[in-house]
């Protein structure tokens, strides 16, 4: 039995996740009746009204998932405090924001773009590459998608101490957000995030009080790992090839999670500029009020439970948190309540970021995929509608891959922003410089994709000993985006010097 | 791009802006000599950590006064060309 199902969760635990049921369908339904109209904006993107409290909300809950917590805690144990990293890179995502956001969202109201994919066709005028990127979008969304289900399954299962079986739970939970979702499109979505955000924030404030008032503190861990040999470099500062590797994750997570669709539907929904720019700042601090606390959450146990280690990487990230909970509800009846509070942020956390990919995947079918190739012709209700059809079809092999699928979490984060990060030129670049086209574009994510899949798998294509998910402590997909940049800009380069050239 | 607005006006993003960041994350990284710790906090942690609050700051001061949208109210606004 792993540690999350030998939490003595009951009947006040399921009250608790019972009562966030009944509040989300709630607000799903008050979601549905403040619609305003049959449109694909109205629908996706809130009717582009979201201000700042819902939006700070939304990005917030949407950026910090279940991975958050059971990742970077898990992450923390084994690197202890070099995974300080995380801090860092989601403080670059804001940071990556603002290098595209500005110029996106003018350009959003000015032309009522509603998925990525719009953007493209308009700077572009290039359908090849609009579903190109399209592709590799709903390629890692569905994979996001996928963890945030497993995650949710494990966590309802520790919720339920067993009581209820993990596929009712995750099946059960698939439909709640279906319906929320189905009923209010964005509106549910956002909404919904306000409670779960705030859910997560309190949760996150709790888990630090409790660690330090539960565990003996951290500088005590720090102690304790400095005086171990085989713990002595979680207390260390990395080495060169570390610090590379810091870099490298700085880079690869701040301008890749920038680009998730759901994050670009988001600087489309603001109801404002001053909304936008304001969330943006708010999001700026969360890193030091998330991740930082996972990160200490994970160093400490590291302290405490280093037979942990033994289990081998895979087991680490689902076993960290559940086990300091286990711990502190087993102390005191406050302890008890404090935990569920925690695993109902946790759920919180899992569904709000579950949702708003389910809610962009469902908005690039309709639109880019339904709407732009198989009938272009079609009214925005109609592509509603069989946006809102999708997203039910696909939940169901979704929820059937993530009750059989076994890789861990952070698997999952790496192998999607691997290929993801290589539509950064056609936002990034694509905002600021004319002189990029669709056709370099699309070269430069191929040439991307085949350095990045030619090193991850170099081993089992037989052309190294081994697979290279990083080389030198750099991610490989960011080997394969620097291939991409030199693309972009050797051909910018060619076609200035070309006759007629505008350069 | 067919936008009317000017890229450069819109982004925070001046050369002095880039600079700074490429500092401040420098700064947050663990390359630094330092040694020793700090109520038992190693320091090359508590620098990492105070630089990323440094960062924060940063980011957030840039959002809210470098990013000028045309749709806000500003004398500077009239030159811009609609689309």
């Amino acid at each position: 039995m792993t540690p999350i199902k030998s939490l003595p969760f009951g009947p006040g635990a399921l009250a608790i996740m019972g009562g966030f049921i009944v509040v989300m369908l709630g607000v799903g339904l008050l979601a549905w009746k403040k619609r305003r109209e049959n449109s694909l904006a109205d629908f996706y993107l809130g009717g582009r009204e979201m201000g700042l409290v819902v939006l700070a909300f939304t990005l917030y809950a949407t950026q910090y998932s279940g991975n958050t917590l059971f990742g970077f805690s898990g992450g923390a144990y084994r690197e202890g405090l070099r995974f300080l990293v995380s801090v860092h890179f989601m403080t670059a995502i804001v940071v990556a924001y603002l290098v595209f956001a500005p110029a996106l969202y003018r350009q959003s109201r000015d032309r009522g773009f509603v998925t990525p994919g719009d953007f493209i066709e308009h700077r572009y005028a290039n359908r090849g590459l609009r579903l190109l990127v399209t592709g590799l979008m709903l390629f890692a969304l569905c994979n996001f998608t996928l963890a945030q289900m497993k995650t949710m399954g494990t966590a309802f299962a520790g919720l339920s101490n067993g009581g209820i079986p993990i596929e009712t739970g995750v099946i059960g939970l698939a439909l709640v957000m279906l319906v929320y979702e189905s009923l209010g499109g964005m509106r549910s979505v956002a909404w919904t995030d306000v409670f779960q955000g705030g859910v997560l924030f309190v949760g996150f404030a709790l888990l630090m009080i409790l660690v330090l008032t539960q565990e003996a503190g951290l500088a005590s861990a720090i102690e304790t790992l400095a005086s171990q040999p085989e713990t002595q470099h979680k207390v260390n500062p990395p080495d060169a090839e570390g610090v590379r590797t810091w870099i490298s994750f700085i880079l690869i997570v701040g301008l890749g999670a920038a680009i998730y669709p759901q994050a670009i539907q988001r600087i489309y929904a603001a109801r404002s500029s001053q909304v936008l720019k304001k969330s943006l700042a708010v999001m700026a601090f969360m890193p030091l009020f998330t991740a930082l606390i996972a990160v200490i959450v994970g160093v400490i146990m590291a302290a405490k439970h280093p037979e942990l280690g033994a289990a081998g990487a895979s087991g680490l990230t689902e076993r960290v948190l559940p086990l300091l909970c286990l711990e502190v509800m087993r102390s005191s009846e406050l302890g008890y309540w404090a935990v569920a509070m925690i695993f109902s942020a946790i759920l919180a956390a899992i569904m709000s970021t579950a949702d708003s990919a389910l809610l962009s995947i469902s908005s690039m079918i309709a639109k880019d995929v339904y709407g732009t190739c198989i009938r272009p012709d079609a009214t925005e209700r109609q592509m509603t509608r069989v946006g809102k059809y999708s997203a039910w079809a696909l939940m169901i092999p979704m929820v059937w891959i993530a009750l059989e699928f076994k890789g861990t979490l952070i698997q999952l984060l790496e192998l999607k922003f691997e290929l993801l990060i290589q539509c950064v030129p056609v936002f990034y670049l694509g905002v600021h410089w004319k002189r990029l086209t669709g056709r370099t574009a699309i070269w430069g994510i191929a040439i991307g994709l085949a350095t990045t899949l030619a090193l991850s798998w170099s081993g089992t294509l037989g052309l190294a000993v081994e697979n290279h998910s990083r080389v030198w402590g750099i991610h490989s997909g960011l080997i394969g985006l620097a291939a991409n940049l030199l693309v972009c800009s050797l051909d910018a380069l060619r076609a200035r010097q070309a006759p007629g050239g505008n350069g | 791009m067919n936008s009317g607005h000017s890229r450069s006006d819109l982004s925070p993003f001046k050369p002095w802006v880039w600079g700074a960041f490429a500092l401040l994350f420098l700064g947050a990284l663990p390359v630094w000599p330092i040694h020793g710790s700090l109520f038992g906090l190693p320091l090359w942690a508590l620098m990492a950590v105070a630089m990323s609050a440094v960062l924060s700051l940063f980011t957030a001061w840039v959002a809210l006064n470098l990013w000028k949208d045309p749709e806000e109210p500003s004398p500077q606004n009239d030159n811009h060309d609609a689309d």
